[in-house]
Order: C-alpha cells, then structure tokens, then sequence
C-alpha cells in the first residue's frame, strides 16, 4: 500500500529513451532496484531449479525446524521446507502484481480515454464514478468486493484490480484533453485522419513513460494489498504459498518459530523494495526537473 | 467562500449515491447472511422465514429503495446479525477509530516534518540518506506484518506495551499505552512517505526568488526555512493529506483486525466475513462520507493558507 | 547449554507447582479474563444460534435443568418435577429464593414468559414448541408452580430444558427493555456473573452476583463465584489471543486455533488440556448419482480414507477419528459403531472398485462403458480444517484411481449447493451435544433438500429415527437410535470423519482448572464458580 503518492504528477516525457536509460544508470539506487527486479523474474521462472524442496512436501520428522543447512528458513508446522515455499511464492507475488496492473491499466486506459475522448456527458459520469472510487478506502473496496466474490487468488486479483484502475484513467484523460485541444487535430483532420487515431497517435507515445513509472509503482503496492487480503482470509489459500497466506499461516508460531511468518514477510519487503527503487529511478529519468531534486 | 461549500457539499450527494449503490448491488451478489449466521444446525424453513423478514427475496432495486428511502432519514437499519441499529452500531465504533487514526497521524506528521524539513534543508547528508533509507524499510512492509512483529517484540518480548485492545480513551494513561503500538503500525509507513514529499517540496522551494530575496535581507536561516519555505512546501503535504485519507482508514482495517482493536475498520472486515449488508452499507457509507469531507476541509484549509486561491 | 537451561526451568516450575499445589486454597478477588475467538452476535438466549454466544450467555443466564458429569438431566433451578405416565403433563416444582440480577424473585410466572418467547423468536426452537406437536399451554397455578402440557409426548423435553436456550429471564424486565437492548445493551439473569457491560469489539464485562448460592450439584463451590470480575475479551486474530495468553492480559482462553497448540505446550507459563466436543466432521456422498447406486463404489470411497491422517493434518492432531455420525461425546452415541465402520484399507477399496466393473485406464484414472471415475468434492473454503480435510480427501482418492476436483466456497454458498444436489462427494460438519434429534435433522427423509446431504433414506432409517426421537421408553429410544447409526454407517452413503477437541488453554496462576476438567464439557457454570487467581 503506498509509495505511489509522489508519483502523481510524472511529467509528461518523451525524451529520448537512451538519454532515460544514461540517467537510470547513473542511479545507484534504481540499478539496486532493476537487478532485485531481475533477480525476482529469474526466481520466479526458475523456482522449481532453485527450491531445494517441493514446496508442498510434509514432513512430520522435521516440524517447526529452526534455518540450518539442510532448510535455509526453517521448516513450518507440517515440516514444510520454508525457503523452497518463498521461493515458489515470487511466482504469486510477481502474477499478482503484472495480473493486478494489467487490468488496471486496461480499464484506465479505456475509461480515461472514453472520458477524454468523447468529452461532455461521458466525461462527467466517468469522472463522478472517478469521485465514487476515491471516496471509499481501495483496500475497503477490494476487501468488499473479494468478500463478495469469495476468496481465491483470481477473485483476489479481480477485486484489487477493479479497485485501483483511477489515477490511470486520470493521466490518460489528461493526455487525450490536452491533445485535443492542441493544433495537431486540425492539422491532421485536414489531412482526413480520423479523431480517435490522430489522439491515439498522438497520446500513446506521450503515456508510455508515465505508465512505466505507474506500473513499477503500482506492482509493489497491489502485491501488498494482496498480502493484506490473503492475511484478511479473502485473498489466497493455504497451502498456496502466496507471501500474504504463508505469513497468515505462521502467525500462530511467530513467538517460538518466526522464521514461518519473517522469512516471506522479508520477501514482500525486498520486492516492494526492489520495485519501489526501480519507480523511482525511472520517474526520476524521465523527468529531469525531479531528478535533480532526489 | 461559504458558497463555495455549499456547493461541494451538493456535489457530494451524487457521489454518496453511487457509494451506496456499488457497495449495495456488491454485498448483494455474495452468500445468504441468514444461514451463515444460523449456522448448519437450523432447518430451511427457519432460515426462509427469516430471509422473507428481512426482505431479502424481494428484487433488489426494490430493496435499494427502501434502504436509501429509510437511510435518507437517517435509519441506516438494523444488523442482520445482532438485530441492532446499524447507526448505534457505527457510534459505538467511531471514537476507537478515530483516536486511533488521529494519533497515527499526529506521529505521521511529528516524523515526517522535521525529518523532511532537515533532509532539503542538508540535502546528501548522512541525516538524509538515513532517512531515506528509514522511509523505504517502512513503506515495504506490510503493516499487518509490522503489527505482529511489534507485538512480539514490545509486547511479548519487552513487555513494555499492551499487547492487544484498547484499555480506554487516548487521554488516560492505560489507554494511551493500547494506542501505542497499533498508531504506530498505522502511522509510520506514511511518516516515510510525507517525509520524503515534504524535502522534495522545500528543495524547490528553497531555490525560488523569495527565498533568495530574504537571504539577501540577511534574514536568518531558520527564519528563512521555517517562515517562508516550510509555509510554502507544506502545502501539497495538505493536499497529500486529504488524498490519504481514505489510505489511513484502509491501513486501519487491517490495524485494527491484529491489534484487536473496537473500530470501525473491524467492525467492517467483520461484516463482510458474515455478509451482515446493513452493517457494511453503512460503514463504508460512512467512511466514504469522512473522506470526502476530510477532502472538502483541506480544500477550505487550502485557501486559508494559501490567500492566492481564490474559490467562488 | 540450552536444553540444560529449560530443564532447569521445567525443575523450578515442577517444584513451584507441586508446592503452590500443597496450599491451592482458592482465592477470592480479581479479574479473569476469557480470550474469545469470535464476537457473540447477541447474548440473548431466545434468539442466538451461534456457539460463542452461547458460550458467554450461559454464564449470565440458567435454564431450569442442566447435565451433569454422566450427562444425566438434573433439576438445578427446580426443586423437583412430575411428569405424567402419558407424557403430555409436566409440572416444575421451582427452588424459592432463587433471585435474578435485578433482584426480583424467580417465579413461575417469569418461566412461561421466557418459554414463550423462545418458542416465538429461537430459529431452533423446532422440538418443543406446539407447531411440533409439543407444549401448547403452560399454567401457573401458583408463584412456584409450572404446568407444561404437550400436544404428544416429548420424550426427549426435560434435555430440552436444559438447554440455556431456554433460560429463564424476569418477565417484567422483558416486557419493559426495548428488544433491541436485549442481549446486546442488557440481560439479566440468575447466573453467578452478572451482565456490567458490552463494548462491542472489545469486551464483554461481568461482575460477581454476590447473592448466589445455587450451584449445581456437581460445582464444589456453590456460590458465589470466586473472581470479583469475569471480563471476555474479544481477539478475533489467532495469533495476537496467543500472544495474550502468554504473556499478556488473558487468563484462559477456549478457543485457541489447533495449530497453536503446540506454541502453547512449549510454553511453561501456559496450561493445555483437550476434552472431546460432540462435533462431526463427516462426508456426504450424493445419492442421486447413478454412479453411486452400487454399494461397493460407496464402500470404496469409505475404505479408501485415512481418517487418521485427516485429524493429524487438517486439525493438527486435536481431533480424534470417529466411527458414527455421532461422536463419542454426543449423547446417544452408539460404542458398536467402531466394530462395524469401513476401516482404513485401500487394497480392499481398489478391490471392491474392480468388482464393481471400474478399472484403471490411463492416467491410472478408473473407467467403465467409456465413462471416467471424477467426482466433485465440495467443502468450505474459508475454515481451514475443512479445505485441508478436503485436499486429503482428494489425494487418498486419487490413491485408489478416482479424479476428485475440489470445489471450495464460502458456507452460505456450499451449502445451497449440498441442499440443491449439485455435487458428487461433500464434506460437511455439524455439533449437537444429543443425538437424537441430531441424527434425524441429517438423515431423515423429510430432510432431504435440507439438512440430509446425502438426499437418501430408507423406510427402516426414518422408522428407528421416529422411534428415538418419539418413544417414551428411554431404552427403546436407544436401540433405535444404535440402528440408525448402524443403517447410516453401513449405507456409506455418509462417512464419518473426524471430531475435533474442545482446547482449553490457561496461565498457570488460574486455579480451579483440575475442577473444570472433571467435568466433560466444562460447563460455563463451572468456570464462573470454580476458576479464580492464584
């Protein structure tokens, strides 16, 4: 939850990718970021290399084993290897978060499009239901909707997904306004092209950089609202081992076996982390007049 | 000004509306509350009987009309569960969540000022990358992760703090001892966050003409910061504020279900598990009203710090 | 150096315990405070169904009977009774004296207020009331006096009444409190704690009624309660409520979660003990499938589980396999079921599959006439016990070559779907301290689209069914309830499972436990009159 209320205003970009990337270099932090990032994808593609254990194996001679050699992070209280469940839970986090922004963005998109495009009526009802939507807490929202849909990782997915779709739909409806007004319409409309694919034109290059900053900004929060829910009883189940249940399912032993509930707790910070160093440094590259302040 | 209020307020109806409609037609797409509360040992009948009492065969724009046609009165129902008055139910939760929310938020700011104000005033210094450091860590972590590690430590391992519970109002000092743990689970993570807003914005404003102009007057430097630049840069912090609002209440829900906590937040998370509707209609009605008046005071403040905005 | 260390501990306490013991004197004064895992929707006995409340109520309320340790019905707050040969008069002789919180005396009158109102507003008052061919009058010739006359006899009414459901509260303090404050903002009663507070969410706050004296036979200590204040605290997370019994404020708790159990016993300071409930975990296999119309496939399915794996896993070793539908401490529970369940035996499963003309196809998949052997399984999806019942279910099926998809929803939801036949095998559960009526709200034909999740009876079950519940003779009752439980068992139409234990867990500086536990359901009496401070 969080870490995005800085990124409300990226700037518009449109500066040449190389100069981004210079910048992003010279950003010890964002390269700190982009490797943890990395690191997660790797983890998460090739957990079933890297898990020592299969992460779904009892064994009842090494119950609520302390880290040692043989497990890394312990074993849990059906003598489940710890490390190996972590690790098998990027591949949750990582769905989770690409899930959650994927059909933010589509909604956003869309909608803030529909509203900027089409202007008037349109618009004043996507932007009272843009009100509707900042009025109730998202994690509220999320929480009512899992709560009605049952539990489950897609319902999961859905319910966070539905809830957070607005500050996308705000840039897009900003970029599409501020095209529509400008001069560019009537020279292409002279030139015959139609509205919709002139302001496309003209708004996708000009949201690509504000939307990376979103998405790398939004995945670490949606995977901490998911934790949330999973902890709440409406996101993931035990035994999947999603961060959120595996942390709601050690929580019983955290005074004599912590490392149940720490370890994935731990994984959630250095994602987040990870992603949050990664936003920033590429909020930072694409606007230059921020760069120079952080 | 007064106006200009009024007409907000107005513009609120519509929104309030369409809150009760969404959280209305979702909490109605979910299971029977009835057999859930009655449990597997009662028969179907009873739970039919009980399903036509409350009305809930009836089509449900039908029921829509009588909850909005009674909440427009101020009659948000009764719970489905407890057969209590949902407006009863809610005053009785208020205060635990507000103290609560206030409090984070008084630590909120307490870190978050003078730590921003510090970082941009001594840009690169050791104080500012630890802190930077320091508002990452916090912004990471989960907080329901950070309430149970916190109960571990001061309250099972220490001893220092209550555990659990709320042990009376903020003011007395058992009470104030309960708040600790859960206002500070609640509060740091966007300490972490204000703090680094709050130095973003005195770094511009430090470089503006004004300031220039006054360390020209040979103004001292804390004047400078204090007076002039902090007045400036906190601002959007007011603006952030109100945003965040609905963010503080979300953070509480999952506080309060930890830290055992009699809010609003639980009451929330509570009802939904138990499908008890009026119950949750009312409460995120009501959260949604807190947001969005919480959102209209900053504006009103906005224009009171800032004479340049005018509003009609 | 460690291990060494916590002997030592364990020594010091052993010693600390053994002479604390030789002077455990029970001690007057203090607070205790009771960690409950949920929040009671209502204290009102007339109108709750649910267990917590239950459990906080019967503290403040008493009905005019109770159980004692043999589960025999005793008189508690009636001097003696008569009931006619006929089984349609029962008189009530009431104790004198006896005074409820507000301190009005009980009398006959304040009996049939209270009767009558449960019978008006309990969803489960379904056995006594005069719609079930019950009480149709109650008279109260004097102020000591109740008549209850029933419309056809009752067999089962004096357990019934001693149901705190059917407690007993003033008459004119229920006719002059709102409804809608009672149970939530007020209750009175006779019990030995008196209702202070309710904060919802927080706590529920009771206080010594100094005037009590009418201890059941059983209690030790008759009245009044030791501990000047009993406080239920409300910590709906599993987690911080263990953290509170070790080192915080709560005192004793019943209802930490299985799989903290063993964070407790490893605990010094915390005392652990497990007492059967008279719950049944147990799966339904729907009898309108055709594929099911043959026994041996039924009996495949009931040889083919592990219920011993069940209770390790899914209840983390804090349950017991059980043999009927009734579990052991169910009133009414039939020992001969545990010589005539389908034992654990999955060679003898597969055997019977192959006879029955299903066998392995790819996949090691079962088949017959090209159709293959998949079932649909569905359980609650938000209790643990129950999903993980579920996947070891899947799992031990798959053993023997049935494809089984778990299909996991919330209660409401499952259970329309159980009650509507739109599954193959489910897992359900339900807990009744008397089996009589039990067995007859899950297998009588009469509940089929409700409660009888198997959709099947026979003429002989529903038959011994009506006889339990129905005959006057109590050895009758008894021989006709041990035939239903054994039609059920052998039908395999149900398979019992699993019933869970009852875990209590206290500070070692609570006193009275041992007299809580000679008692097999620690009754809410018991712990307000005989746990205090040390």
């Amino acid at each position: 939850m969080g870490a995005m209320g800085e990124a409300t205003t990226p700037g518009v970009g449109g500066s040449p990718w190389t100069v981004v990337l210079r910048r992003l270099r010279r950003n010890q932090l964002a390269v700190v970021g982009a490797i943890i990032v990395v690191a997660l994808v790797l983890t998460a593609v090739f957990a079933p290399w890297i898990a020592p254990y299969d992460p779904a194996e009892q064994n009842f001679d090494a119950l609520l084993e302390p880290p040692s050699r043989d497990h890394w992070f312990g074993t849990d209280d059906l003598g489940r290897d710890v490390f190996s469940r972590v690790i098998y839970g990027t591949r949750y986090a990582l769905l989770i978060g690409v899930a959650v922004v994927a059909i933010e963005s589509i909604l956003g998109a869309l909608l803030g499009f529909a509203s900027g495009y089409f202007g008037g009526k349109v618009d004043a009802y996507i932007s009272r239901l843009i009100d509707i939507m900042l009025a109730i807490p998202t994690l509220v929202l999320a929480l009512a909707i899992a709560g009605a849909l049952g539990g489950g990782i897609s319902n999961m997915i859905l319910a966070i997904g539905v809830s957070g779709w607005t500050e996308f739909a705000r840039l897009v409806r900003g970029e599409v306004l501020a095209i529509r007004n400008s001069t560019y319409i009537e020279a292409a409309k002279a030139v015959g092209l139609s509205d919709w694919r002139i302001i496309l034109r003209h708004v996708a290059p000009n949201t690509v950089a504000p939307f990376i900053v979103y998405t790398t900004l939004y995945i670490p929060t949606a995977i901490l609202w998911a934790a949330s829910l999973s902890f709440l009883g409406l996101g993931a189940q035990p035994p999947t081992p999603e961060w959120g249940a595996l942390i709601a399912d050690g929580r019983g032993y955290l005074s004599f076996a912590w490392w149940i509930a720490v370890m994935p707790g731990v994984a959630i910070m250095v994602t987040v982390m990870g992603f949050n160093f990664l936003g920033d440094g590429f909020r930072d590259a694409l606007d230059p007049k921020m760069a120079r302040q952080t | 000004m007064w106006r200009y209020i009024f007409k907000r307020l107005v513009s609120l109806i519509p929104t309030v509306l369409g809150v009760s409609l969404i959280v209305f037609s979702l909490m109605h797409i979910s299971g029977d509350p009835v057999r859930l509360m009655y449990g597997p040992n009662v028969a179907q009948e009873k739970v039919d009987e009980r399903r036509a009492e409350l009305g809930l065969d009836d089509p449900i724009l039908v029921q829509y009309a009588r909850w909005l046609f009674r909440a427009v009165q101020g009659d948000l129902g009764k719970s489905i569960r407890t057969n209590d008055r949902v407006t009863t139910m809610i005053g009785q939760r208020v205060e635990a969540t507000l103290s609560l929310t206030i409090l984070a938020l008084l630590i909120t700011l307490v870190i978050s000022i003078p730590a921003g104000v510090i970082s941009a005033v001594k840009p690169y210094s050791v104080f500012d990358n630890a802190s930077r450091v320091f508002a990452l860590f916090w912004v990471s972590a989960p907080n329901f992760w950070l309430g149970l590690i916190f109960i571990l430590i001061f309250g099972v391992q220490l001893g220092w703090l209550p555990i659990s519970g709320r042990h009376g109002p903020l003011w007395s000092v058992d009470g104030f001892l309960s708040h600790i743990l859960p206002a500070l689970t609640l509060g740091l993570p966007p300490a972490a966050l204000f703090t680094r807003l709050i130095r973003s914005n005195m770094l511009e404003v430090i470089h503006e003409d004004y300031i220039r102009t006054a360390r020209g007057k040979g103004l001292p430097e804390t004047v400078i910061v204090v007076k002039h630049a902090m007045r400036n840069s906190l601002i959007p912090v007011m603006t952030l504020l109100g945003l965040r609002m609905p963010w503080l209440f979300g953070g509480a829900v999952v506080t309060e279900t930890v830290f055992a906590w009699p809010g609003m937040g639980r009451l929330m998370v509570d009802s939904i598990m138990k499908r008890d509707y009026p119950v949750v209609q009312g409460a995120v009605l009501f959260l949604a009203l807190l947001v969005v008046l919480a959102n209209l005071l900053v504006d009103v403040m906005y224009a009171w710090v800032d004479p340049r905005i005018k509003y009609d | 150096m460690n291990r060494w260390l916590w002997m030592l501990v364990a020594l010091v306490m052993l010693f600390s315990a053994t002479a604390s013991f030789a002077a455990d004197e029970p001690q007057r004064g203090g607070t205790l405070v009771v960690g409950l895992g949920e929040e009671p929707e209502t204290l009102d006995p007339h109108t709750t169904t649910r267990f917590h409340s239950y459990i906080v109520l019967h503290h403040i309320v008493e009905p005019l009977f109770t159980l004692d340790e043999d589960f025999n019905v005793i008189p508690w707050l009636v001097e003696d009774y008569d009931w006619s040969d006929d089984g349609l008069t029962m008189t009530l002789y009431l104790k004198k004296g006896i005074r409820f919180h507000n301190g009005q005396e009980m009398t006959a009158r304040d009996v049939k207020a209270s009767y009558e109102r449960f019978f008006e507003l309990s969803p489960i008052a379904t056995y006594m009331p005069e719609s079930a061919g019950g009480i149709y009058a109650i008279e109260t010739p004097d102020d000591y006096t109740v008549v209850l006359r029933f419309r056809t006899p009752k067999p089962l009414a004096l357990y019934e009444l001693a149901d705190a459901h059917m407690a007993i509260m003033p008459a004119d303090w229920l006719d002059s409190t709102p409804e809608e404050d009672i149970g939530i903002r007020a209750l009175v009663g006779t019990g030995p704690v008196k209702f202070v507070e309710w904060i919802p969410g927080d706590r529920i706050a009771t206080e010594r009624y100094e005037d009590y004296s009418h201890g059941p036979a059983f209690a030790r200590n008759k009245g009044p309660a030791y501990v000047d204040r009993m406080v239920f605290r409300i910590i709906p997370e599993p987690s911080t409520l263990v953290a509170e019994l070790m080192s915080g404020e709560v005192d004793i708790s019943f209802d930490v979660p299985p799989n903290a159990v063993a964070a407790l016993l490893r605990n010094p300071g915390v005392r652990v003990e497990t007492v059967p409930t008279y719950s049944a975990q147990y799966m339904a296999v729907n009898m309108t499938r055709p594929i099911f119309e043959d026994i041996r496939v039924r009996q495949a399915l009931a040889h083919a589980i592990n219920k011993q794996a069940i209770a390790r896993a899914a209840w983390h070793g804090v349950g017991h396999p059980i043999s009927s539908l009734l579990s052991p401490a169910t009133i009414g529970y039939w020992p001969g079921s545990e010589d005539i369940e389908y034992k654990y035996d999955p060679e003898r499963a597969r055997a019977l599959l192959d006879e029955a003309g299903w066998r392995v196809g790819p996949g090691g998949i079962r088949q017959k006439d090209g159709q293959s052997l998949e079932l649909t399984l569905i359980t609650f999806s938000n209790i643990d016990q129950w999903r993980r019942a579920g996947e070891i279910i899947q799992a031990q099926l798959g053993n023997i070559g049935i494809r089984v998809n778990l299909e996991t929803a919330e209660v409401g939801a499952t259970y329309d779907r159980a009650r509507a036949g739109d599954f193959d095998i489910g897992v359900f559960r339900n807990t009744w301290w008397l089996g009589h009526p039990y067995l007859f709200f899950l297998t009588h034909s009469t509940n089929i689209g409700s409660s009888n999740y198997a959709l099947w009876s026979t003429p002989e079950l529903d038959a011994n069914l009506e006889t339990a519940q129905n005959a006057l003779d109590p050895q009758e009752r008894q021989r006709a309830l041990n035939e239903a439980q054994r039609i059920a068992i052998e039908s395999a139409a149900w398979v019992p499972l699993v019933s869970n234990a009852q875990i209590l867990a206290a500070k070692t500086s609570v006193g009275g436990v041992d007299e809580l536990m000679k008692h097999p359901w620690w009754p809410p009496t018991l712990r307000a009159l005989e746990l205090y401070k040390k």
